[in-house]
């Protein structure tokens, strides 16, 4: 019975441990963006005030 | 094509026996693991038919690899690499001319490490020599066409090289497997069916992974 | 458009819940449907989550090797990104079948583990598997490191028949197909289904992850000399 319950909980920590990988690494994914389009935005304006500046 | 097969073979074999950089640590490297694996047979007399076979295996394993890991690496050290690639050849002929220089650097490890074990374990392996041969052709077949598969991936990697070498035992194990076993069968002398079994198991295996590298190698050298 | 924020349509919430629903009753069936059996009692049930993730295994190899040659075919890197999911689902499912089949080895056997073939070649399989996931993580350009899973990928796949065919060609203490009642036999099979469709379905969405990582890891290339430019 024990063996049985060992091997169930085994493979369904696994599948949480899985999912909740997942879940950190899509909110790094979401900061990874943020930060992208942050930075696109900032050379995006620098280069309008350069232009603007010629 | 053979013309350019034979002058790659003779390249590297002649390159080998100048500068003599891979074959004397392989050849010294097989004989101290045959040595340590012969001392621990040797703590077990009742065992040694049973033993001799994964122990030898695993020696001209271990030994062989050096010498295979280094197949491209020195072409890429030395700058010749990209002449390899741009020569007008097709990848398969250099994957065939590689292979058999491994394959006689495996052979000539065999030659010293098969008499080896035959003398400091006093196990009749020479009573069917005709059948070890054939087992030794098969083997070094297959451990040749995926050991030159993978070093020439790791020579394009180059940091990664050391992981790629870890992989080939998973991959060549088959090989091995069988090749011990038919080994053990000839220790033991047992030349009946599961040692037909076992020697078309070897010979399937390494008749795929020869056709498998020879498909796979043009994916392989490309950049 | 953020494609990154988790939006949960109607269609993904249909899926979630059918899946939900296969994997509840498949795991009704085990413990309420299937008998209990008579020589080994409730231990026994590992055999119908054992033989899913040894199924799993397989199956996420197979499916590494068909995105190998797809990308060596193709040079698309979504069937990379097929690949690594695979690689990684089935290396977890891989891990699995070890970890649970030496639970019911203790059982049956008395031991953790046995050098049978069967359970060899698992290893083996297992330790390609993680030498694939290893090397994929040393290799910085993604085309290259595309390429180089491939081969190994196509390597790989050829000890499954080994794997497979482990017990039917050598004597091992692996059971092989055991007389199983049908009720038994219909549990395990609508386990081995409900299985396969939720790792599908994880496969599906860890692909559109790996998806959004590279582009993402691209997008940060490009815009990276562009800000050090200004």
């Amino acid at each position: 019975m024990e063996t049985m319950a060992a091997a169930y909980g085994i493979v369904w920590l696994a599948v949480v441990l899985f999912v909740t990988r997942m879940a950190l690494r899509q909110r790094k994914l979401q900061r990874s963006f943020e930060s992208l389009r942050s930075q696109l935005q900032a050379s995006q304006n620098d280069d309008a005030s350069l232009a603007r500046a010629a | 094509m053979a013309e350019h097969f034979w002058w790659i073979v003779h390249k590297d074999l002649v390159s080998e026996f100048r500068a003599r950089r891979v074959w004397p640590t392989m050849l010294l490297l097989g004989v101290v693991v045959g040595l340590v694996f012969s001392i621990q047979m040797d703590l077990l007399p009742g065992q040694k038919q049973r033993l001799v076979g994964g122990l030898l295996w695993l020696a001209i394993y271990f030994a062989g690899m050096t010498a295979i890991d280094r197949s491209f690496t020195s072409e890429r050290e030395e700058g010749c690499w990209d002449g390899l690639r741009l020569m007008p050849v097709a990848p398969s002929t250099v994957f065939w001319a590689k292979l058999v220089v491994n394959f006689v650097a495996l052979t000539a490890l065999e030659f010293l490490l098969i008499p080896l074990f035959f003398v400091l374990s006093d196990v009749p392996l020479w009573a069917n020599a005709g059948r070890l041969l054939l087992v030794a052709c098969l083997a070094s077949a297959g451990m040749a066409a995926v050991g030159t598969l993978v070093s020439a991936l790791a020579a394009g990697i180059g940091k990664g090289n050391n992981l790629l070498v870890l992989i080939v035992l998973p991959l060549v194990i088959p090989v091995v497997l069988a090749a011990a076993e038919c080994t053990r069968l000839i220790a033991e002398g047992r030349m009946g069916e599961p040692w037909w079994r076992w020697l078309q198991l070897l010979g399937a295996f390494s008749v795929v992974f020869l056709t498998a590298g020879s498909l796979l190698f043009e994916y392989v050298i490309e950049e | 458009m953020d494609h990154t924020k988790v939006r949960v349509g109607w269609s993904q919430v249909v899926v979630g819940s059918l899946v939900a629903v296969l994997l509840g009753t498949a795991i009704l069936a085990i413990f309420c449907f299937a008998p209990t059996e008579q020589t080994m009692g409730h231990s026994q049930r590992i055999v119908y989550i054992h033989v899913p993730m040894a199924w799993l295994g397989l199956l996420g190899f197979m499916v590494m090797a068909v995105s190998g040659v797809g990308y060596l075919l193709r040079r698309n890197l979504a069937w990379d990104h097929w690949l690594q999911t695979c690689g990684e689902l089935g290396w977890l499912c891989c891990s699995l079948t070890l970890a649970t089949g030496s639970l019911w080895a203790h059982e049956a056997w008395g031991t953790w583990w046995e050098w049978d073939p069967r359970l060899t070649t698992s290893f083996i399989l297992w330790c390609i598997y993680a030498g694939i996931l290893m090397t994929r993580a040393s290799v910085e350009d993604p085309h290259q490191r595309a390429r180089i899973s491939a081969v190994l990928a196509v390597l790989g796949t050829l000890d499954i028949p080994l794997v497979v065919m482990a017990t039917r060609w050598f004597r091992g203490m692996h059971p092989v197909s055991p007389d199983m009642d049908p009720s038994m036999r219909m549990t395990l099979f609508f386990s081995v289904v409900a299985f396969t469709t939720f790792f599908a379905w994880l496969a599906t969405r860890r692909r559109v992850q790996i998806g959004l990582e590279n582009l993402a890891t691209q997008l940060g290339r490009q815009i990276e000399p562009q800000a050090n430019l200004a």
